[in-house]
């Protein structure tokens, strides 16, 4: 800014801050002040250099090709997460109803008392007991989760 | 290419219903601003290209959420912003410019304005990122108030006294290169 005591208005006054007294007075100055003349061409330099902007290039067809990709992936996507919850839930149930109650009838059953009484359907428990070990049902629960998030890794990387 | 507000708000309805010549239009009328806007806070050309081109393909697949098409604008802006600090998130990093890499501008006085842009795009580079998009986005043709004040979460009857502030800061920073400016016009 110059020396002139008027140069602190110059923002202002481009910036229609000043009100309607100010700026009268401002402009009287400006007709015979060749400093704040300088300092307002300044401004306006400054101003247009502020209002350019830049050019990235050509990027239309490569957002557009992009979009395209995208919305075709959507839905795969969305079907890939549903089927991947699904596997989960049901590594998660299998777990809930076999292989937990097992673990708190044995062995923290015995060290904490802990009984529990699921009320299963006969069938369903028969089922259940079919199997011959909960370590089996974890393996199972295990390479479902495991296929699960290998396929998801391989659909994501597509 | 400047943007007026109708146009927009016509090129997004259409490019709603999937009109993919709308969409290329609106990339073309917008695409300068958005790039202007987050050179000036990664000031790398390369990386501004690519959050660009980031910023229209986020706005293409969310465009059926635009209830108020005459707030796209200030949308993009905003979403432009926010891919910024997503990647600084991402990459914890922030990188300088060479000025070498500012595309020179074309005709007989090319240097002489390229020499004046450098000052003043290094004065605006070293203030805060919160000023420099103020100051692009308020001298962008066609932005209103009401419009910078939402992207910048302050009151549109404010707008100038932040913005008057941010003129003050630029033009200190810009102290002692006055007559190179006004000599290079």
């Amino acid at each position: 800014m110059n020396s002139c005591p008027h140069a602190k208005n110059i923002i202002a006054y481009r910036l229609g801050l000043l009100n309607k007294g100010e700026r009268q007075k401002f402009e009287a100055h400006l007709e015979q002040c060749s400093a704040c003349q300088q300092e307002i061409r300044l401004e306006s330099i400054i101003e247009q250099e502020l209002a350019t902007v830049s050019d990235p290039g050509q990027i239309e067809q490569y957002v557009l090709a992009a979009v395209r990709l995208r919305k075709c992936a959507a839905p795969r996507l969305s079907w890939l997460y549903i089927i991947r919850m699904g596997v989960y839930a049901l590594a998660m149930i299998t777990c809930a109803l076999v292989f937990i109650p097992w673990l708190l009838e044995f062995p923290l059953a015995n060290l904490f008392d802990i009984k529990i009484n699921l009320n299963l359907p006969a069938q369903l428990y028969a089922f259940l007991e079919g199997f011959s070990s909960p370590f089996v049902i974890l393996a199972i629960g295990l390479i479902l989760i495991a296929a699960s998030s290998i396929y998801s890794y391989i659909a994501l990387r597509e | 290419m400047k943007a007026g507000k109708h146009a927009i708000i016509e090129l997004v309805k259409r490019s709603q219903r999937g009109d993919e010549q709308a969409m290329s239009e609106l990339i073309t009328m917008l695409k300068g601003l958005i790039y202007t806007i987050i050179f000036r806070m990664v000031k790398d050309p390369e990386l501004s290209k690519d959050l660009t081109q980031d910023t229209f393909i986020r706005f293409f697949l969310k465009i059926q959420k635009i209830k108020y098409p005459e707030q796209t604008r200030a949308w993009i802006c905003k979403m432009a912003r926010n891919i910024v600090y997503d990647y600084y998130r991402k990459a914890k990093k922030h990188e300088t410019v060479s000025f070498e890499e500012i595309p020179e501008p074309k005709g007989v006085s090319g240097l002489e304005k390229r020499h004046k842009k450098m000052i003043i795009q290094d004065a605006l580079a070293r203030l805060t990122e919160r000023d420099q998009m103020l100051l692009t986005m308020a001298y962008y043709e066609g932005f209103s108030l009401s419009e910078v004040g939402d992207v910048m979460k302050i009151p549109a009857k404010n707008v100038k006294v932040y913005l008057h502030r941010a003129r003050l800061r630029l033009r200190k920073e810009l102290e002692g290169h006055k007559n190179e400016l006004l000599s290079t016009r």
